[in-house]
């Protein structure tokens, strides 16, 4: 769907990509990394310095109207709506600027209008929204077309747990109908819950591109293991850990999940007593992008 | 696709009136405004005129043949260059980016989604009000090649003050702010060519013709009635090739335009 052969565009450097049909990537990284120009590269709003980019075999910087019809792009800092008109009538101009099937599009609409919940406001002009629900809104104008390629920047700023919920849904949805969906946040909890990628970038540079094991594999490897126990107190000296802590019934574990996994520690607990409880942390995905510049800092 | 370019633009054109007959009475004042607004300028200058017999030989009905061509023009020009007159704003809070998102020509988006018919009732009427007034104190007799000659010069007039702003608006894509450079280049020359031209220094002339050609919009299409004696400064040619100037200048706009529309993708603005 994507190919990128070393793109270079301002704090991005020879970017080498491939992602397939059908996946949903999340591209995380600390400010200023490259995410949003990653995104509008693949849009067709920059043009790369050097290097090549394929959107569905085609060039997304010609003005093909195929692939921009089958591509729908949301970015933060690009206003949505215009200030003079409702909701509705921007709506009302989508199946005929893409030249869409209007009982199709109306169908379509129905169903993410009501997922995202703001059909009740669009009669209203965007100035009378609130935050929210105006990018409920603005999400609804990408999904309400039945895009191939959709990308997203910063997709549940200003949206409630509400809200939230019901872009996850969509966007599984969109991915089981095929389309592709790249996503760009600083909302860990967002690409944890959608991606089954990720592209994870520090100063311009892929230095992850894979799925969310291998990311915790590589560079947020250490996993906390919380046991209450009841009986003696287990013996640990034997498993592979970085350190533990005893707090009455209670251990607190912390282990490197590519020496020793949470199976293995929690099996060598039940033999030595009785468990109570049991609850395994994984270290946040954020913690991945410090990781990320800390190693390209220490070299 | 032809038939889909005319029910967009019909679309665009429908959704503007309709959000503009939400508050009617707004908008009819805002015609009206527009009129009175302009009107009133006229106004000082006919009580100033009654002073004086004439300027440089030119009567006060023949100045309103002047002014009423200005209107006229404009009245069309905001139809379709309203999005183009404004289009620094659209660069600077972002929105440009939505319209390179979607599969339409950039200028007709630009040109249908920001449509002021409002305005340009107001403009246009004055407009014509005028030419009817100067053109019947003046009994100018319309044969077939004088109205042909003129709904020619209007719209070259209009691809004049066209090429103008799309210049300028592809200047945005350069420069931060070019509402000086807008201030200095169209609407100072608009304010001149109300009067002959004949009357202003000859670097104004020179740059009312050359560079910002304005004359070309109203003074020179004037004269091929009126055949004023000033008109013996400059060459005939000027008075018939009026009409094809808005063409090849708004070409050349057209080009830089696109031009730069490659640089704003590689400069990300």
């Amino acid at each position: 769907m994507v190919i990128c052969n070393s793109v270079i565009k301002f704090v991005l450097k020879n970017i080498d990509l491939h992602i397939p049909k059908g996946k949903v990537v999340g591209v995380i990284g600390a400010s200023s990394s490259g995410k949003t120009t990653f995104l509008k590269l693949l849009a067709g709003l920059l043009q790369p310095e050097s290097g090549e980019i394929y959107v569905n075999r085609c060039n997304p910087l010609g003005k093909n109207i195929a692939t921009l019809r089958e591509t729908a792009a949301l970015f933060a800092k690009v206003p949505v709506f215009d200030e003079k008109e409702n909701i509705r009538d921007y709506f009302n101009k989508i199946p005929i600027v893409y030249g869409l099937k209007k009982s199709d599009f109306d169908d379509r609409l129905r169903s993410v209008s009501e997922a995202l919940d703001f059909e009740k406001y669009m009669d209203l002009k965007v100035t009378d929204l609130s935050f929210g629900m105006r990018r409920r809104a603005e999400l609804g104008t990408i999904f309400c077309r039945d895009a191939k390629l959709y990308l997203i920047d910063e997709p549940c700023l200003g949206l409630d747990q509400n809200g939230k919920e019901a872009f996850y849904e969509i966007v599984r949805k969109c991915q089981r109908e095929g389309s592709t969906v790249i996503i760009a946040s600083h909302n860990m909890e967002d690409i944890k819950n959608v991606a089954d990628r990720i592209i994870l970038l520090n100063e311009g540079q892929v230095v992850f591109y894979g799925d969310i094991e291998e990311l915790h594999k590589r560079f947020i490897p250490m996993d906390e293991c919380f046991v209450q126990y009841e009986g003696r107190l287990p013996d640990l000296s034997d498993l592979e850990i970085e350190q533990y802590r005893i707090d009455n019934d209670k251990i607190q574990i912390r282990y490197n999940s590519n020496h020793v996994t949470s199976k293995e520690v929690i099996e060598h607990i039940l033999s030595c007593t009785k468990i109570k409880s049991v609850h395994i942390k994984q270290e946040d995905l954020s913690e991945s992008i410090k990781t990320a510049k800390a190693i390209s800092e220490n070299g | 696709m032809k038939n889909d370019v005319i029910k967009l633009s019909a679309t665009y054109t429908k959704m503007i009136f309709r959000s503009w007959f939400q508050y009617k009475v707004d908008a009819i004042l805002r015609s009206l405004a527009v009129f009175m607004r302009e009107a009133t300028s006229i106004i000082v200058i006919y009580f100033t005129l009654t002073k004086f017999d004439s300027i440089n030989g030119w009567n006060i009905y023949e100045m309103l043949l002047l002014f009423s061509l200005v209107y006229m023009t404009y009245g069309i020009l905001i139809i379709f260059f309203t999005g183009l007159r404004d289009f620094g704003h659209t660069v600077r809070d972002g929105s440009f980016d939505r319209y390179i998102l979607r599969p339409r020509g950039l200028l007709f988006q630009l040109i249908f989604a920001n449509a002021d018919w409002f305005a340009a009732v107001g403009h246009g009427g004055l407009g014509i009000l005028l030419f009817v007034i100067s053109a019947a104190k003046l009994g100018v007799v319309w044969t077939p090649l004088r109205v042909l000659y003129y709904v020619f010069a209007i719209i070259g007039g209009v691809l004049i003050q066209g090429a103008i702003f799309l210049f300028l608006a592809t200047l945005n894509i350069y420069l931060l702010e070019t509402n000086m450079l807008k201030e200095v280049f169209y609407w100072n020359m608009r304010k001149f060519s109300g009067y002959p031209m004949s009357i202003f220094h000859k670097a104004i002339q020179f740059v009312m013709t050359f560079i910002v050609p304005f004359a070309f919009v109203n003074y020179f299409p004037a004269q091929f009635i009126l055949r004023k004696d000033d008109m013996a400064a400059y060459s005939e040619i000027f008075m018939y090739i009026a009409p094809f100037v808005g063409i090849v200048l708004y070409m050349l706009a057209y080009l830089f335009w696109r031009f730069s529309i490659k640089y704003y993708k590689s400069s990300g603005n």
